[in-house]
């Protein structure tokens, strides 16, 4: 019973931190651009495809080639998506933004299934076995999303405080008239934010394709949940999707223990309904 | 400012270049186009050759029709294709054995589309041409749209629907199925737990949709009748993570699992189970054994691993392998279970319109019923009550990853 409890918090930290990353590539674009990127999931998705689809599966490179042109390549997408859709929206009206990164999602989603074709796909010996500790199975792959995801946090967080894009990205996410007036590039930060947060999300799409397998509807639950870690965590701070995602990943796995294991998911949405409604500021409390 | 324009140039020339490759996705499907390519190319010859010279030397008389309801758009387009290649293929050879009574098959295909409004005007549309019979639609949701529609037209359908609703929700003369239900074929599975691979408490891992709850009560039922313990785990469609459910899998020590769920749950299953270390028989639905959760999977993941199924190329039985050659002769690649399915189905006509003696529609529903003991691809037809035609199907073991047959087993119903 005990190894029970142990083994599934393990696999609880590594899914909350997929979904800490999820709530942290939402939180960065809706810092920077006031916009509520409705199609990060499926960005997710096209990461994973990229990666797995045309890179490993594709042009058979290696590993650890696949990654960074894929990381690459979703840079150079994201200053498309920077310059078509963000930039130009950014003074608008919530409503047309949310509009237009929801349809962006469906163009995503319509494209990787003509180009790459309807049918679901696994990257052969990618993060597969596991490693035995007593009678405790851990598989390498959450090992590695547990690093990798801890890794991206710090990165991103010395990035934030002691780079000075990031800094300027901070001013820009406190205000952006503000930030204008000073001086800094809104435009400049807003494609750099766009940038690191498609990095994010193709990251998030490798880790998880050994779970997962590849397909059009893999990054749906993720999505969903990554948004709950924000909400959680304190919408728009940074370490608060990270406690959030942790949370989440761990309660809803626990759950399973108590309540029949179909009503694992639940459990994540419960939770952010309870948030919404008796503290919608978040475990900690912050905004931003 | 040179500097950046070479950046973005080699930048540019990556994209272009990973646009450029496809993957094992696209890959699948070229063989397919090229293949629905050739399907229609032979498809005009065959009509050519039906009005022309070959029905003449074969076959005379006005033709039989019969019409096809196939998805040939939609969501699986492949079905549809391999639907129409099994009847077609069917009716040629029947066409140029002499035909039936004399008069040559001819086949009317409408497309379906795999959805149920659509579904009814292709049905509509075949009662309108006067075909003495029917086969198809393959989806449960579209036999049960348009079994009313049938009865009004009074003529007999053969569906590969599996669903138990359709012999429990309705009770239509017309409708006839001649694929395994679902029932026998989680029967199949417990049957072959308990008495073949003789465990004694058994895990039963379900979805929590139609087709996996609708399982888990045929095998809860038939290991309760028998006594046998067992423990029920199910999870949703689109889960990602069955740890907690393996793990309790694992803590109740069960010493098999059967496994009932889709094609994507299922490679995930297969995964979390090795990965997890659940290292016991497991017997599954008929997703482990097709080429797509095979190709999800790494070959030692299914090590130990059975599926019931419907049919397999790899059975060695005179009338399987003369009809895996045949197709492969004609189409280039190994039938599936659409193509044996609607190819067994025009044999199963051809041989109720022999005996009935006329093309009588109420004269074949007759002879249908009273179908005992053909020899198809697919496995021997018997009507039952209920009128459906087969009684049994096929275990296959998982051996690197793909399904090997290992026998054909009859059920008791």
């Amino acid at each position: 019973m005990g190894s029970i409890i142990v083994q599934l918090i393990i696999s609880g930290i590594a899914m909350g931190f997929i979904y800490a990353l999820v709530g942290i590539e939402y939180t960065l674009i809706w810092n920077a651009s006031g916009v509520l990127n409705f199609s990060h999931d499926k960005l997710i998705t096209l990461g994973a495809y990229i990666f797995g689809g045309t890179y490993i599966v594709g042009m058979q490179l290696g590993f650890v080639e696949g990654i960074l042109l894929s990381i690459v390549t979703v840079a150079v997408i994201g200053i498309i998506i920077a310059k078509v859709i963000f930039i130009p929206l950014r003074n608008l009206t919530m409503i047309y933004t949310i509009m237009a990164t929801v349809m962006l999602g469906k163009i995503i989603v319509e494209a990787i299934r003509l180009y790459w074709g309807p049918v679901p796909f696994s990257v052969p010996g990618f993060l597969v076995g596991t490693v035995k500790i007593n009678n405790i199975v851990i598989s390498i792959a959450n090992i590695v999303i547990i690093i990798a995801a801890a890794i991206c946090v710090c990165a991103l967080q010395l990035f934030l405080y002691k780079t000075k894009p990031g800094k300027a990205m901070r001013c820009v996410a406190q205000n952006r008239n503000a930030s204008q007036i000073m001086g800094i590039d809104v435009k400049t930060v807003m494609i750099i934010t766009i940038i690191i947060s498609m990095v994010i999300c193709c990251l998030i799409g490798i880790l998880v394709s050994p779970l997962l397998n590849i397909s059009t509807t893999m990054s749906n639950m993720i999505g969903l949940k990554g948004f709950a870690a924000g909400v959680i965590g304190g919408f728009g701070y940074l370490p608060g999707a990270i406690v959030g995602g942790l949370v989440i990943g761990i309660v809803e796995n626990l759950a399973s223990m108590v309540f029949p294991a179909v009503y694992k998911d639940i459990a994540a949405f419960v939770l952010l309904v309870a948030f919404l409604l008796v503290r919608p500021k978040g475990i900690t409390g912050k905004t931003r | 400012m040179k500097k950046n324009k070479l950046l973005s140039m080699i930048i540019a020339m990556m994209l272009a270049a990973s646009m450029l490759v496809g993957c094992s996705g696209t890959a699948a499907e070229e063989p397919a186009d090229a293949d629905a390519a050739e399907t229609s190319e032979e498809d005009a010859g065959e009509e050519e050759s039906a009005d022309g010279e070959e029905t003449a030397e074969a076959a005379e008389g006005d033709p039989i029709l019969i019409g096809v309801s196939a998805s040939i758009t939609g969501s699986a387009p492949t079905n549809g294709m391999r639907t129409e290649q099994g009847a077609q293929m069917a009716v040629d050879e029947i066409n140029a054995a002499g035909g039936v009574l004399g008069r040559p098959l001819e086949l009317y295909v409408a497309d379906d589309g795999g959805v149920q409004d659509t579904g009814i005007n292709a049905t509509n549309l075949i009662a309108s041409q006067g075909v003495v019979a029917q086969v198809g639609p393959t989806l449960s949701g579209l036999a049960l749209a348009v079994e009313g529609l049938v009865a009004e037209a009074e003529y007999p359908v053969l569906v590969g629907a599996t669903s138990p609703k359709l012999v429990t929700t309705m009770d239509n003369p017309w409708v006839f199925r001649v694929r395994a239900s679902d029932t026998i074929q989680a029967q199949l599975a417990a049957t072959y737990a308990t008495e073949n691979l003789g465990c004694s408490k058994i895990g039963i891992f379900t979805n929590s949709n139609d087709y996996g709850s609708g399982a888990r009560t045929v095998i809860e039922e038939f290991l309760t009748e028998k006594g046998i313990e067992f423990v029920t785990e199910s999870h949703n469609t689109g889960d990602t993570d069955m740890t907690g459910q393996v793990l309790r899998l694992i803590d109740a020590g069960v010493d098999c699992v059967i496994v009932w769920t889709d094609d994507a749950e299922t490679a995930l299953a297969a995964r979390q189970f090795y990965d997890l270390g659940l290292d016991v028989p497991v017997i599954g639905s008929t997703s482990i054994s097709t080429p797509q959760v095979n190709e999800l999977c790494q070959p030692e993941w299914l090590d130990n691993w059975y599926s019931c199924t419907d049919f397999t190329t790899s059975n060695d039985s005179e009338i399987v392998q003369t009809f895996v050659q045949n197709f492969n002769e004609k189409y280039g690649e190994d039938p599936e279970l659409y193509a044996v399915t609607y190819y067994s189905a025009v044999y199963l006509l051809k041989d109720a319109i022999e005996r009935a003696g006329s093309v009588d529609s109420a004269a074949i529903r007759d002879a249908l019923a009273e179908t005992d003991g053909l020899e198809v691809p697919i496995g021997t037809y018997r009507a039952n009550d209920m009128r459906e035609m087969i009684h049994g199907g096929t275990i296959c073991k998982m051996v690197d990853g793909k399904a090997e047959f290992l026998e054909y087993v009859l059920v008791e119903d």
